[in-house]
Parts: structure tokens; sequence; C-alpha cells
């Protein structure tokens, strides 16, 4: 298999911008011996709330990226360039496995309370065609920057980047490296760690926490 | 009494109603059935063009021989030797052969007195038969060269080996003169396998084309190859040429030896055979004025003629029931057959009724042991009220199938033996079924399939005997008398054989087939005297009775003065030194012989492995013992003591989990603390129905299905939390407070709480497994009234992008907590009236397992399917082995297409399929006895599905077809009591997966209809296919789990065995298999456009060979979904969800190696290699 290096594609057509790393070389994989490179899709953030701005969208992380691999190498990028960027992880968020893609437990609750205490319907708080909540699509994230200059520099290195890998791809394609302490790829005993029963007085605080926040929420509802 | 009364009168009310209704059901299905005999009809109909091709060579044939010219009469036996001495004809004699200057009765050739074509073509009732069918014409053989005396000592049948071999002779010239030699072929063959009568059989050959102008016209006017027809000249007796009542059923007609024991012995089948020849045209004349008197009579034909074809019963000697005998018997009866000579047929019924009326005739009544019909074919009896046609019951002195024809003193059914009787009732018996189902259409089963074709589905155990070493022996046991009685050696060995299985097995088997191998050829060249072939093996095919045939005893006589003397030596003659006395329970000493069960040995293999070599000599040799078990084999013994004298349906070790269950569950009932009192305990998990692909084992932690689920009910409460979160943590409460008393009055228990997955996007569900001191492990869940609300309300409260999410996330729900109590009780009581059920649903989730489906499809579903042979047979019996199950269920599949047909189940028990004597009674009684009878059909009705529940299940599978044509979302439908929606376990699978399972069938099917079964084809058809996938994860983990999945390792009697659960639960993760986990996130990572599969069962993995390896070993392969199937570029969006490379500024394709590349190193320490296909 020959691993497709687009010539000229700096920017897709609706405005992403794709940012190849090259993977680290897996002996265990065999039957392919190219080079192997990700892509990450960048674009500016486009929303009317003023909380996000100077976000970048983010789709297409690799597998485990968490807010200190992805700054490790955008970082690398923009010191190649010689950018200034601040990232900030406040609303840094990635659900890669799903786990919380549908909250159930809010959709079948009469008792949800919004940012005021007050009691709201699911429907108003969760759902229905009305709902214009957040609704961000898998494998996509949010990365914040401290200001508007950071997030000028850091488009302007990406862009740099980017067009320099149109002269010499393998020259200038980055390495994409895990942050080494914050994050690992899981082992065995991880795997079957899952299989490790709950610690009883865990489960028991547990049941009592969740059993005394709803009751509160039911009286303060009644 | 006024409600008794009532109630009498209300019954009373619905028997009527019931008739009714069963009346109106039946006309309509005989309308629908009338429909599709019309077609069928016209699909079998020789083509016309083959028909007038064959005509006009028949007209050129009767030319031919009316040219033959006479030779001469009142010759010796050495005359015609001379003349034969140098011609290339010879006399087909039959054994013994006539001697020179022993032989004073006279031969001679002169031309037939009569020329008639005769059989089925006459009929014009036969068959258009892919292979080719043939015509047969008589000639009838001059008065003036057979004398009255004639039929004895072979007189006849030497005279007319003589008559054919002129016919050759002469036929042969003629053909050469008349330039048809060189496309028209003689050669010599045995009608019906009757070795007494070499008939000439004339077939046509392809030629190349010839310059010859003459040949190219007659090839052109006379050659019928294409036609595939082959012609028989047989030479035949005038009628009444012999006294009839000398050659009767019980008559000796051969005198030839000296020995007294042998004199006056019946030859029946010898006589048999003599009449039969003479009355060839007679029963073409009676049948002809059936079929003139009776419309439907010729159809009726037809259509029997097609259900014996596709249950292999011919007229050949030892099957003895074909076309004819069938016609005949119809015949007869609509000139009487009852017990007072009343007629069973009308002349107005429609063939559906003609041939069911027979069929239902043959089922009830006997014509073997007790009873036989008499029939009369006069043509000339004029008084209609002589009932001559008459079923005597009680009686029949002739000991063996019995039609006698009053007028011919011939018993129709003079080839049949009792085993091809039994055979015959009971493929009647289970058409009859079909015939009966008021629900169901079984036109398909009754004429469509052919039970021929594949005999590993007709029968559970194909046995090969060698019997090469022995045949000396057996030659010696052809004496005088049994060479008289069965006139071959062949034909006798063939009934030897018969005597001794049937002897030995009896009530274990339903019926059987003998066949004796090498016998392959029918015709032989007229230069021979007779077709030679030596019988070195033969081959025995079973139908077991399920009821019977494990049984450990054979019971004989019993041991007192009442008992005859030559009963006891008989029996001990018979088994030999296994006779031996034994006292039962009831006090009584019986002669009888003592078996032992295994798990790779069926008590029947046993039986035969003894006495076989008993009776047919020490020599014999079982050529395919090992591939007979090699099915059975396939599934994994448990780890405990017995494992190997236990028998595959054998279900003891499922037993002790229910037993360690029913401990605990008196224990939690019987905890008076709880807030809510216990309402119910129901058990669901899969070794409470026996379908289980492990055998529970104690301690055997590591078997993936180790904890048995169980759904735990409280008393009804309105105190439930409104919310699913909380509601789950109040469950857990509860059983927080059922774990602390089990830990403080029940230490022997061990429990551990963990977090559930089985239900999508519920992560509050906590389950309370309680690991029992007798080594079984028990997983709770708890169901209240409130969970189904809270479900239905969070899909009225969603988003619509999400309601179809969350829509199978409530069926999820009803699936596990709900359904899942009535599917168990369903599939147990099943599996103990289908005793091969559960081993064969193992087996079926092992070969799925295999294949790394299991993990795609429910249960439930499995066991579904897995159930269609059993409750559906069809044609076939129900499945007797495991092999012959799993076959059926892979047939099944194979042949299923589920985009337009459901599959629709009546799970009910085989007594209960069984309506036939209900059919019976309510038939006969039901006048006399209304009252009892409704409430009796009334209880067994209301278990099988009724026509409207049959319709509304197929219109709800119509209706989400409707919404669904491709089959992208669903496609099994399975609708049956326990799921009448049909889709509640299959509406989540994916389409390739389900093809895939369908092309996999349909491979597997090839392989063992074209190889058969055995160890290489065995192999095959568990090996995964991996080249399929678009790649494959081979994973290596440093741990074995044989032992700790209670798996015994092969060649030991029992291994190392676990006693004991570690002391911290949380030491049991390090025995599980992490390749689950491993899945379970790459799906939810990758799951979009992946569809990844695995081996649930590690240690069953091939790699894994007998788990002797220290590690294991574990295949996880991915299949690319189509978007991006093959590197197809699809537009940029950013809710693909895939990781992607661009193509251009506007497409992308999936980064297939990137992925690759993650998942190396997701699972870094227990991935050996990813490799791209």
């Amino acid at each position: 298999m020959s691993d497709y290096k687009p010539k000229g594609v700096t920017v897709m057509k609706n405005g992403f911008i794709p940012v190849p790393f090259k993977l680290e070389k897996q002996e265990k994989l065999l039957n392919t011996t190219k080079k192997i490179n990700h892509y990450i899709y960048l674009k500016k953030h486009q929303s009317s709330n003023n909380k996000d701005e100077n976000t970048i969208f983010i789709y297409n992380l690799p597998l485990l990226t968490n807010f200190e691999t992805l700054t490790l190498n955008l970082n690398n990028i923009i010191k190649e360039y010689k950018g200034q960027v601040i990232f900030d992880n406040t609303s840094f968020k990635t659900d890669e496995f799903k786990i919380e893609s549908i909250d159930l437990n809010g959709l079948s609750s009469d008792y949800i309370l919004d940012e005021e205490n007050n009691t709201i319907n699911p429907k108003q708080a969760m759902g229905g065609s009305e709902y214009k909540g957040e609704n961000r699509p898998y494998n996509t994230t949010f990365l914040k920057v401290l200001d508007q200059s950071s997030l000028k520099s850091f488009f302007n290195c990406i862009n740099k980047y980017v067009k320099s890998l149109n002269k010499d791809f393998d020259k200038h394609v980055i390495d994409w490296t895990l942050h080494k302490e914050t994050s690992k790829m899981p082992t065995l005993t991880d795997f079957q760690n899952f299989y490790n029963p709950l610690p009883v007085q865990y489960l028991k605080d547990l049941v009592l926490d969740t059993m005394t926040y709803f009751q509160d929420r039911e009286n303060y509802a009644k | 009494e006024d409600v008794s009364k009532s109630q009498v009168d209300a019954a009373k009310v619905s028997a009527k109603d019931m008739q009714v209704a069963k009346e109106t059901a039946e006309l309509f299905k005989s309308n629908i059935f009338k429909l599709q005999i019309d077609e069928l009809v016209k699909n079998v109909q020789l083509p016309e063009k083959h028909i007038l091709k064959m005509e006009k060579f028949l007209h050129k044939l009767y030319d031919l021989i009316q040219g033959l010219p006479d030779w001469a009469s009142q010759k010796t036996l050495e005359d015609i030797e001379e003349f034969f001495h140098d011609k290339t004809t010879t006399i087909p004699f039959a054994d013994p052969k006539p001697v020179s200057g022993n032989t004073n009765y006279k031969f001679g050739f002169l031309k037939p007195q009569k020329v008639s074509l005769i059989g089925s073509f006459a009929l014009k009732s036969a068959i258009y038969e892919p292979d080719g069918s043939s015509i047969d014409v008589s000639l009838e053989m001059p008065e003036s060269l057979i004398e009255k005396k004639d039929f004895l000592n072979y007189r006849i049948i030497h005279k007319r080996a003589v008559y054919i071999a002129f016919v050759a002779h002469l036929m042969n010239i003629s053909l050469e003169e008349s330039g048809l030699s060189e496309f028209i072929k003689l050669n010599y063959s045995y009608k019906n396998n009757d070795i007494l009568q070499p008939v000439l059989k004339i077939s046509s050959i392809k030629i190349d084309t010839t310059s010859n102008s003459k040949v190219e016209k007659l090839n052109k006017d006379f050659n019928f190859y294409k036609s595939k027809f082959t012609i028989n000249l047989m030479v035949t007796y005038p009628e009444n040429v012999f006294e009839v009542k000398k050659l009767g059923p019980l008559k000796n007609a051969i005198r030839l030896s000296k020995d007294a024991a042998v004199e006056g012995l019946p030859t029946s089948l010898y006589n048999f055979f003599v009449l039969s020849n003479t009355h060839q045209n007679h029963y073409l004349k009676f049948l002809h004025r059936v079929k003139k008197s009776t419309e439907s009579f010729k159809e009726a034909m037809v259509l029997a003629r097609i259900w014996l074809k596709q249950r292999g019963f011919t007229s050949d000697l030892g099957s003895g029931f074909g076309a004819f005998e069938f016609s005949i018997l119809m015949a007869s009866l609509l000139n009487g057959g009852g017990l007072t000579g009343n007629k069973i047929l009308l002349h107005g019924f429609s063939s559906y009724q003609l041939f069911k009326t027979t069929i239902k005739y043959i089922v009830d009544m006997d014509f073997n042991d007790d009873g036989y019909l008499q029939i009369n074919t006069d043509l000339d009896e004029t008084d209609k009220d002589l009932m001559s046609t008459k079923y005597h019951q009680g009686e029949n002195e002739f000991d063996q199938p019995t039609i006698l024809d009053k007028y011919t003193k011939i018993n129709i059914l003079g080839k049949m033996t009792t085993q091809s009787y039994k055979a015959l009732k009971l493929h009647a018996r289970n058409t009859l079924i079909a015939l009966n189902d008021q629900v169901k259409d079984q036109f398909e089963s009754i004429f469509l399939s052919n039970l021929n074709k594949n005999q590993l589905l007709k029968f559970d155990m194909i046995v090969d005997v060698d019997i090469s070493q022995c045949l000396l022996t057996l030659s010696d046991k052809f004496t005088p008398s049994e060479k008289i009685t069965y006139l071959s050696f062949e034909n006798y060995l063939y009934n030897y054989i018969c005597k001794v299985v049937e002897k030995s097995l009896d009530e274990r088997v339903q019926t059987f087939e003998i066949e004796l191998l090498g016998n392959n050829r029918k015709v032989f060249d007229i230069s021979k005297r007779k077709l030679n072939h030596k019988n070195n093996s033969f081959r025995l095919k079973l139908v077991l009775d399920l009821d019977e045939s494990e049984k450990l005893v054979t019971k004989g006589p019993k041991k007192d003065e009442s008992t005859a003397k030559e009963e006891i030596a008989e029996f001990k003659n018979h088994w030999g030194d296994k006779a031996s006395l034994r006292r039962f329970k009831d006090g009584s000493v019986v002669y009888s012989c003592v078996w032992t069960g295994s798990s790779s040995n069926s008590v029947v293999l046993n039986i035969l492995e003894y006495i076989l070599p008993q009776h047919l000599g020490s020599n014999l040799k079982i050529m395919n013992s090992k591939d007979i078990k090699l099915v059975a084999n396939h599934l994994k013994l448990p780890n405990v003591p017995g494992a190997k004298t236990q028998s595959i349906s054998n279900l003891t070790n499922f037993f002790k989990v229910k037993k360690s269950f029913d401990e605990l569950y008196k224990i939690i009932f019987g905890m008076n603390d709880l807030p809510l009192a216990v309402r119910n305990i129901q058990p669901i998990g899969n070794a409470f129905r026996y379908t289980s692909v492990l055998q529970p084992v104690p301690f055997a932690y590591s078997n993936p299905e180790f904890l048995q689920d169980v759904i735990l009910e409280f008393e009804s409460s309105s105190k439930w939390p409104d919310e699913i979160g909380a509601l789950e943590k109040a469950k857990a409460a509860f059983m927080l407070k059922i774990h602390d008393n089990l830990v403080k009055d029940h230490s022997e228990y061990k429990i551990s709480f963990s977090r559930d997955e089985s239900i999508p996007y519920n992560l509050e569900v906590i389950t309370m497994n309680v690991y029992t001191p007798e080594g079984f492990g028990f997983k709770f869940r708890v169901l209240t009234e409130r969970d189904e609300i809270l479900y239905l309300r969070a899909i009225d409260n969603c988003r619509n992008d999400l309601k179809k999410e969350l829509e199978n996330t409530f069926l999820k729900f009803i699936q596990v907590y709900k359904n899942s109590v009535l599917h168990t009780r369903v599939i147990e009581t099943l599996s103990h009236s289908y005793p091969m059920y559960a081993p064969t649903c193992r087996l079926f989730k092992q070969w799925l397992d295999s294949h790394l489906l299991l993990t795609h499809f429910p249960e439930e579903l499995v066991e579904l399917i897995a159930m269609q042979p059993f409750v559906d047979q069809g044609a076939y019996q129900q499945p007797g082995s495991v092999q012959n199950g799993f076959l059926k269920i892979i047939k099944f599949l194979s042949k299923w297409n589920w985009l337009e047909e459901p599959l629709i189940l009546d799970l009910i028990k085989p007594d209960e399929v069984d309506e036939l004597n209900d059919d019976k009674k309510s038939e006969n009684d039901e006048m006399e006895n209304e009252s009892e009878i409704s409430e009796y059909n009334l209880k067994k009705l209301s278990e099988k599905l009724s026509i409207s529940q049959y319709k509304e299940f197929q219109t709800n599978f119509e209706e989400t077809r409707r919404s669904n044509p491709t089959g992208l979302n669903f496609q099994f439908f399975v609708a049956s009591r326990v799921d009448p929606t049909g889709i509640l376990y299959s509406s989540d699978i994916s389409l390739s997966i389900a093809t895939r399972l369908t092309a996999l069938s349909k491979i597997a099917m090839n392989l063992i209809s074209q190889h058969g079964l055995n160890e290489r084809t065995m192999k095959l058809l568990f090996s995964p296919g991996l080249k399929d996938y678009d790649f494959i994860i081979n994973v290596k983990i440093p741990k074995n789990f044989y032992t700790s999945s209670g798996i015994m390792k092969n060649f030991k009697n029992v291994d190392e065995m676990i006693t004991n659960f570690p002391d911290e639960i949380s030491q049991m993760s390090e025995k599980m298999d992490p390749t689950y986990h491993l899945v379970k996130y790459l799906n939810k990572k990758y799951g979009t456009h992946i569809i990844f599969s695995h081996q649930k069962f590690i240690s069953l993995n091939a790699k894994n060979g007998s788990g002797e390896d220290n590690c294991s070993y574990n295949v996880i392969t991915g299949l690319i979904k189509p978007l991006f199937k093959n590197g197809a570029s699809t537009k940029f969006r950013i809710n693909l969800d895939a990781d992607v490379k661009p193509v251009d500024d506007v497409n992308v394709q999936l980064n297939i190696a990137a992925i690759l590349s993650e998942i190396c190193s997701f699972g870094f320490d227990i991935i050996e290699s990813v490799v791209k296909n």
C-alpha cells in the first residue's frame, strides 16, 4: 500500500487545513512498509458566542491524544516556524470512545437543574428539535488559545508548515510524539483490570451520594 | 353444577367452531395446493419433442422386432450352446446355470406373439427426470415355447434367458443391416434388480457427423440420445400360461435340492418374479381402466412418483415400493380397502385427495405385522357387491409386507423388506403431518426437497463397513434353503445384514437402510453372462429413535418358567458373551446386555462395533469410525471427572449449576430484612437452557460465560427514583444490602460488584456477582417496574437524530431484562424434548465463533436459528445426532433468502407436532364425543401457532421489510411466540455480517456435499477465512486460559483442576481474556467505518491447539464498511467520524495505515502483529 501524499492540498475547500504528522514506525505492522502519516484537520472556530472566540476547531486527533500531547506536537510546529502561542486547557475535552455521547440519565429525568438551579424539562435541556445546545460531532474537539495574537500566530505557523511540505514532505514532516508523563498506551494488565470489581465501600459512597443528590433535587422540585 | 354445564356448553360451541374453522382452512389450503400441484405437474412434464422422437423410434423398433426371423423350437440346451458358441452374444443365464446333459426341457426362439408398450410411458404418467427415464416394451414369448411345468426349477427363467439372447443377437444383426448400429447400442441389464430377469437395454449415443448420407438421415430421424431415454426390452409370458395358484407366496417352486430341510420351503420371491412377469400387461390394463374412470388418477400417479423419487423409494428389490406399487395401491383403494371392504378413495377425488388419503392409509394400516391388504384386479369381475378389496386386520400369515392380489396371486409388495416398509411408513407419517399442517405451507417439504441428495441430512449416522475379509464365512451361511429364499448371494447378504442390525438395534432406530457398495453399474455387455460385482463393503444408514438409542441396557427374555427355552437360546445366541442375567428394580430377572456410553461413541455405535463382527465375521472393519465421531468430538469436554463417559446429550454439568443456584435462591428469598421483599429471582443465563458453548465446570472463571445472568425483582413500589441514574443506584443499594447479609450469614459465598455495559448508553447499571461455594457464579441485575417507563421517556425526550439509537437501547433492555426470562424457559423446555438440540446448538455457536461471527449475533438469535431443524423438520426426521442437526442448520442458512422470507418458528414439543392421533380421533369420533375432544384439542391448539398468528407474523415481516427493502438495518426476521416482532434480536446486525453468514453456510454445505465429512473437511469447516478481511490483528497473551476455562485437554482423563476461587476476587482478572476489552475500545473508536470481529472463546482458537502452550492466541479482524472500502474516497465532512487523509481539496479516504499503526501501539504488549491483506 502506498501512503498517499497529496501535493498542493494546503487547505480543504471547506476551510480545514490538513496537518500531517509522521507516526512512529510500528514493527508489528506487516505488509505496510511506507512511512505513515496522520492528518489533523484544523480550522478557526466560528461562533457568535464570546466564550468561543480564539478557539480552534479540530477534527481527527490521533488515538489517546490529551491536551499535553496535542500541544506538545503543535508546539513543535510553532517552534519550527518561530511562532508565539499560549494554549488554554480549560475547554479541551475529548470523548473518542463516545462514552458521554448520549446522556440517558438526563433524558429520563424530570429533575435536571440548569445553571441557575432551576428544574428544567429534559426536552428543554437535552433534546427536541428546538434544542440549540452543544452538538459536537464525534472525532472533533476544541482547543482554545490565549488571545487573538496567539491564534494568528498559530495559523501562521501551521500554514507555513503545510506549505513547506509541498517542497519536501519527508524532510519537513514532524514526528507525532506522545507526552510521556501524562499519557501512556494501555497494557495487558490495564485491559484485564477492566474485569476488576468495584470496591464495595466506593460503591456504597457512590450510592449514598447519588441518592442524596437525587433526593435534594426531587425535594427542590416539589 | 350449572357452572360445569355451561362450561361444557361453551366447550361444545368451541368444538364446532373449531371444526368449521378447520374445514375452511383445509379447503383454502387444498386450493392453494391445487395451484401448486398444477405448477409442479406442468414442470415435470416430458418435453413434447422428446415424446415425438421416442414414438418415432418405437415405431421403428416395432418394425425391427416384427422382422426378426424365427429360429426354431424344441431345441436342446446343447443345440443352443452350439449356436451361441461363436457369437458375441452370451446367454444371460441366472444362477444356478443349466447344465448340459442334465437339462431335458426344450428351448427355442420364435418371433414374439405380442409386442406392447408397458409401464409409465404407456400410461402417460412418466415424468421428466434429469438423469433420463426408461420406456418398457414387453415381448411376449409365444406360448408354444412354454410348457405348463416350466414355472418350476428355473426352467422358464432359463428359457427366457435364451429367448432374450436371441433377441439381442438378432436385433444386433438387424441394427447392423439397417445402419442404426452406428448410434443405437444394446446392453443387458436387470429390471428392478431382479437378477432372474435380464432385459435388453437400448440406448443411443451421440455421433459425429458422417459423410455417409444414409447414416446422417438415420441419425437425424432416430437418434434419441438428447432425450436421455433408454428402452428396456423385457421378455414376458402369456397370461395364464401357468396355474397361478401354484405360485402363491407360500408355495414352493424350486425343488432342486435333495435336502429335506429345504423341501416344501416357500419360494415367495421366486414365485413373485415368475408371476409378475406374466402379468405386466394385465396391470397395465388395470391401471388404464382406473385412469379412465377416475379423472385425477393420472395426476395423482405423477404426484406419487415425485414423492417417492424425492425419498429414494423405487420398485427395486429391497426397496420394493415405487410408482407402480403406489399406483396399484391407490387404484385398489378406489374399490375398497377398508375393514369391511368400504371404499377408501372415491372416483371424484382430486389428485390432492387421492394422494393424501393414500398416504394416510399407508400410515394407518399395517401390511406387515398386523394385517395385510387383499386386492382384486380381476378386470372381468362384474359382481359389484362382492367386496374383494379388503383390509385383513390381525393376521399376516405371509410373514412379510403384503398386498395380495387375489386374482393374480401376486404380492404387490413382494420386493419389500420389513425395513423398507418401516421407512415407507415413517416417511408417509411425516408427509401426513405436513399435509395436515394448517398453518405453514409444506408443499416444498412434501414434493420439492430431495432427501436423497445429501445422505448426511437424511440419516443421523452412516457407518461404512468393510467385509472383504469375511466373505468366505458369509458364503458358508448361504445354504440351499437361503439360496431358494433369496435367490442370490447379494440379496441374501443384504437381508442377513438387515436382520442382524434389526435385531440388535431394535427400538433404538426408527429406520435404517443398507447399501451394498460397489454396485453402481446397472448394465453389462451382451457378451457377458451376468453382472459381476464383489460386495466388499456395505453402508449402514441409521435414523435414530432418541427415546431409545442411548439406553444402556438391551433387555431380553425373562428368566422364569413362562419363557420358552428357544427364546432364551436365541437371545444368547444372538448376543454371545454380552448376554447376562440382571435383576431389575421390579424384582424380575432378565437376560440383558449392558452397554457403556461415552462422549465420543453413542451406545448404538458401541453395539454395532460389538455385534457386527459377531455375526458377519471377526475380520470385519468399520471403515469410518473416526469420521462418525468427528463432529461430536469437536465439542470440548468439560474438565470434570467422568466427562469421557458422559454421553453427548448428558446435561449433568448443567444441572449442577442449577442446583447451586437453587441454594442461593433459597438464601436470598429467605432474607426478610430487605426494604422490599423479593418477588422473583429468574435465571436467564445460557447454562440454564444448556446452550453455553463450554459446559459449566466449577471454578472455571476464565470461561467468558462463567457468570450466569439472573434477573432479580422486588415487590412493586411507587418509590423507585424517577431518573435512570438514581434508579440504578437504588437497585445497587438493594444489592448491597443482600451483599451485607450474605457476608454476615453466609461467608462461604463471595460477592463482588461491577459495572455493566449490556445496555448501550446506560453507564449506571451495577451488577452483583455471587460466587457460590460449589464453584459457580451468578450475575444479578435488578428489574423494576420503573425501568421501562424511564427508557421510553428518554426516547420521547431526545433529539430526533438520536431516537434510533435510543430505541435500540430500549430493545436491548427488553432483550436482557424482560424477554430473556421467556426465552430461557422456552429453550430449556424444548431442550428436554429434543435431546440433540443442546449439543447441536453449542456446536453451532462454536462454529460461528470459529468464524469470528458469534459476537455479532445476540445468542438468543443464534439459539432460535438453531431450533429451526428441530421444530420445522420438513420432510426429515428430528435430528438424531449432533452431526445431523448441525448440518441441517447450516443447510437451512445456506438456503435462507432472508430478504424475502421470514423465519417463523412454532416453538412446540414434538408430541404436539404429532397430531395424527388427534386427527384420527376428530374424524371418527368427533360427533359422538364432542366435548371431551374439544377440550383436549383446545388445550393443544392453544399451544400451537394458529393461522392468524402465523399470518400476523408474516404481515409483520412484510411491513418491516417494506420500510427496509435492502436489508440494511435488519436482515433476519425470526418470529415466534417468544418474539412476535421478529426483530428483537436481529435489529442490530450489520448487513455484511449477515451476508457473510449466508456465504459461509453455502461454502460449508458445498464442501460437505462434495467431499463428505472427514478430518480434512472438518478442519476446513471450522477454519476462519482470514484472507477475506481487510486486516488481521494477531493477539498473543502470555497466559494459558485452558484449564481455567474448564476445558479438558486432549489425551488425558482429568487435568489439574481449579478447586477454589482466589481469595481476592480481583485476582480473577488475571485469568480473563483481554481481547474483549481491546475490541470493545477499537469498536468505540473506529466502529463507524470498520467492523471488528474476534473469537469470543480464546481457548477454542485453532492456534491454541489442545491448550499445551503457555501462551494463548486470538485474532481480531477488520472489515472496512462500504463508504471507504478498497480505498474509496468521499467528500470531507466533519461528521464523518473517521481517520481520513486528503485525496484532493474536497475528497478524503480512510487513512487505514494510520489506523493500523495506532492499533499497534494501543495494544502494544498483547498484539503480536497487524497484517494488512
